[in-house]
């Protein structure tokens, strides 16, 4: 399972897992979808007539950052590429389902693609309010990407 | 002063109940706490490196049971920054989230002290506000209610608001708040009195908004939000204190009204800009960070004012969302139970995820400073300024959110509360238990079912939504407002049972 929820008693901790930082980032931005509109259809289900593409830019200002841990760059930038997922998902009514996207060191960009909200469908779910930097940590065991992040509900 | 009968301090190390629920690490700041007087806990400077002030927080013995390590550092780590006056404050709803921990409170000074969205939250003037209404519980049929209800007031993720707006009535609603609203036909002219800050932060500016703010706030005035925001049909149960209960308009019988949202995707968009911001004013201004949640700037430093306007304005946002929905409530309650929406008023509307400008007297001198309060609520005492003229001789109501099956109450600010939490009480009953556990304990329908035998409707979403806000997940708001009342740093005036809930 690519990710798990661990106790947390306000908000959602996740630990998230990936066998590259890439995966990594699509899997933290899957689980957000998850936890926004529980999943009831499979998303192989779907037809690709209904299938709704977006472009995703994120870039984080590297200047001047003191990073403290091997992958503290990349926590920085999945906080900002999961905040921009949050954006687009409120403001397009787009259900995210997969993401074609490149991670460098300071940049995501690419696409993502889904459905559009449809309350019968999507509905249900919890409202992420933001993706917190509190214990936001990535770290690798052995092969593994292993994350852990809270999202604010 | 109810409660300071004081005692030798004792450690408090050896109550083993406490609830470690984060790493070792944290074993051993609970063998720091100290209890030096009944109901008040503390942790001194010390207990980690960097604490300018010692941390204070208040506890019955029952909800110490409860108490996770997880927030009392989050309670130490608040000491840690610059400026922060007298105590890192957390009332009897303490409980682990980020950046302050929930039930939070910390003054900074204006002169040496920060501001930090970690001591907001990302739901920015996420508050609670109760509505009288002249009807009694014969006169209701709560099933057709909240039917009509769960239709007017748009609930859960994805909701749209019944109102798109321009831009530039956003603009107007980020400036004036629930003002604008309630000139629109949204509400009753002396509405806005009855609010917070009457229902405007008058420093809230554009400037610092971003174009991704204003685009989650056009679709969503008036809409609840998920999570633990609610609208709930109430009816007073008891009265401990008639004279304010009179003050207020509430008296035994009565049905009422509570709505608990905020300033939904607009204000969360405003914290995560500003905290990417702030993180980078902290290094500017060297203020080292033990979270990075804690981002922060000097306050009247260029990055400090702008979080602060923006905030503002999202705060204004908020009170005009739940201003909206009182409207929609209003107008189903009117069409339904044949009473006039004018019967209907507001008795007030807290704010409790916020930081403001506000006067308190320090080490004997009046003072301007800038009151974080992070689930926490406003609790300004008899005489304050700044509530209304008709509470003025009894204190600004404080109102407390119980759980979907256990009552919420209506409490009174004192003056206790300003010499000694920057008048600051508590804002609920706080959670025990995480949502994903709530799930395994609990399943929706059986909630509901047993809900339903006390008399209490539910109508969610989801089933998923009601089981993750089972009354089983609270602590008992009783007994938080019970240790509240018993420190004197708001006094109880009536309770209120739940009878039909929305949940969003």
């Amino acid at each position: 399972m690519p990710y798990r929820e661990l106790d947390h008693t306000a908000d959602i901790l996740l630990e998230v897992t990936g066998a590259s930082i890439h995966e990594l980032f699509c899997e933290a931005a899957r689980a957000l979808m998850d936890i926004l509109y529980p999943p009831r259809v499979p998303s192989s289900s779907v037809q690709r007539s209904h299938i709704v593409s977006l472009p995703i830019e994120v870039y984080i200002d590297t200047e001047n950052e003191e990073l403290h841990g091997s992958y503290a760059l990349y926590e920085l930038l999945l906080q900002a590429f999961l905040s921009e997922i949050l954006f687009l998902t409120e403001t397009e009514y787009l259900v995210f389902s997969s993401f074609d996207i490149m991670v460098k060191k300071s940049h995501v960009s690419g696409m993502g693609h889904g459905v559009l909200f449809d309350e019968m469908v999507h509905g249900g779910g919890i409202g992420v309010k933001g993706i917190s930097y509190s214990d936001l940590a990535i770290r690798k065991k052995n092969d593994e990407y292993i994350l852990t992040i809270i999202y604010d509900i | 002063m109810k409660h300071m009968n004081q005692k030798k301090p004792s450690n408090i190390s050896n109550i083993s109940n406490i609830s470690n629920k984060t790493e070792s690490k944290e074993g051993d700041i609970l063998s720091a706490i100290t209890n030096p007087s009944e109901l008040v806990y503390e942790i001194p400077v010390g207990t980690i490196p960097g604490m300018y002030v010692p941390g204070r927080f208040f506890l019955s013995e029952d909800l110490s049971k409860t108490l996770e390590s997880g927030a009392v550092r989050q309670l130490a780590h608040v000491a840690t920054l610059p400026g922060i006056i007298n105590y890192s404050l957390a009332m009897p709803d303490i409980h682990w989230g980020y950046g302050f921990p929930i039930g939070g409170v910390a003054a900074f000074s204006m002169d040496t002290g920060v501001i930090s969205p970690g001591g907001v939250g990302f739901d920015i003037n996420c508050g609670v506000r109760l509505i009288s209404t002249p009807l009694t519980v014969s006169d209701l049929n709560m099933r057709q209610i909240i039917d009509k209800m769960y239709q007017a007031i748009p609930v859960g993720v994805g909701a749209k608001s019944p109102r798109r707006l321009k831009k530039d009535e956003l603009s107007e609603i980020l400036l004036s708040g629930a003002a604008w609203v309630i000139n629109e036909g949204y509400g009753l002219p002396e509405d806005g009195i009855y609010c917070e800050e009457k229902g405007c932060m008058k420093d809230a500016r554009l400037e610092h908004i971003s174009e991704k703010a204003f685009a989650r706030g056009l679709n969503q005035t008036g809409t609840l939000g998920s999570g633990n925001h609610f609208m709930e049909i109430q009816v007073v149960s008891e009265i401990f204190d008639k004279e304010a209960a009179q003050a207020y308009g509430i008296c035994e019988g009565q049905v009422c009204v509570m709505i608990h949202s905020g300033s939904r995707g607009l204000g969360h968009q405003i914290c995560t800009d500003h905290i990417a911001a702030l993180e980078k004013a902290s290094k500017k201004y060297k203020i080292p960070l033990v979270d990075r949640q804690l981002a922060c700037a000097p306050i009247h430093s260029p990055e400090g004012e702008a979080y602060y306007e923006a905030m503002a304005a999202a705060s204004n946002y908020a009170w005009a969302n739940r201003q909206m929905m009182t409207h929609l409530t209003r107008s189903v309650l009117a069409d339904l139970c044949d009473i006039e929406y004018q019967e209907m008023k507001l008795v007030y509307d807290v704010a409790h995820n916020v930081a403001k400008r506000e006067e308190h007297v320090i080490h004997g001198e009046q003072k301007q400073v800038c009151v974080h309060r992070k689930g926490a609520t406003r609790a300004f005492g008899p005489g304050c300024p700044d509530i209304p003229v008709k509470y003025a001789s009894i204190g600004q109501p404080v109102i407390i959110p119980g759980s979907m099956g256990t009552s919420s109450f209506l409490l009174r600010g004192t003056a206790y509360a300003m010499e000694h939490t920057f008048g600051s009480t508590c804002h609920g009953a706080g959670r025990v238990l995480s949502r994903s556990q709530a799930k395994k304990t609990f399943t929706g329908k059986e909630v509901s079912n047993s809900l339903l035998k006390q008399g209490i409707i539910v109508k969610a979403p989801s089933n998923d939504a009601i089981s993750e806000e089972a009354p089983g997940v609270y602590k008992s708001a009783s007994e938080v407002v019970s240790v509240v009342d018993r420190l004197n740093i708001s006094c109880k005036v009536a309770s209120l049972q739940p009878l039909g809930v929305i949940k969003g």
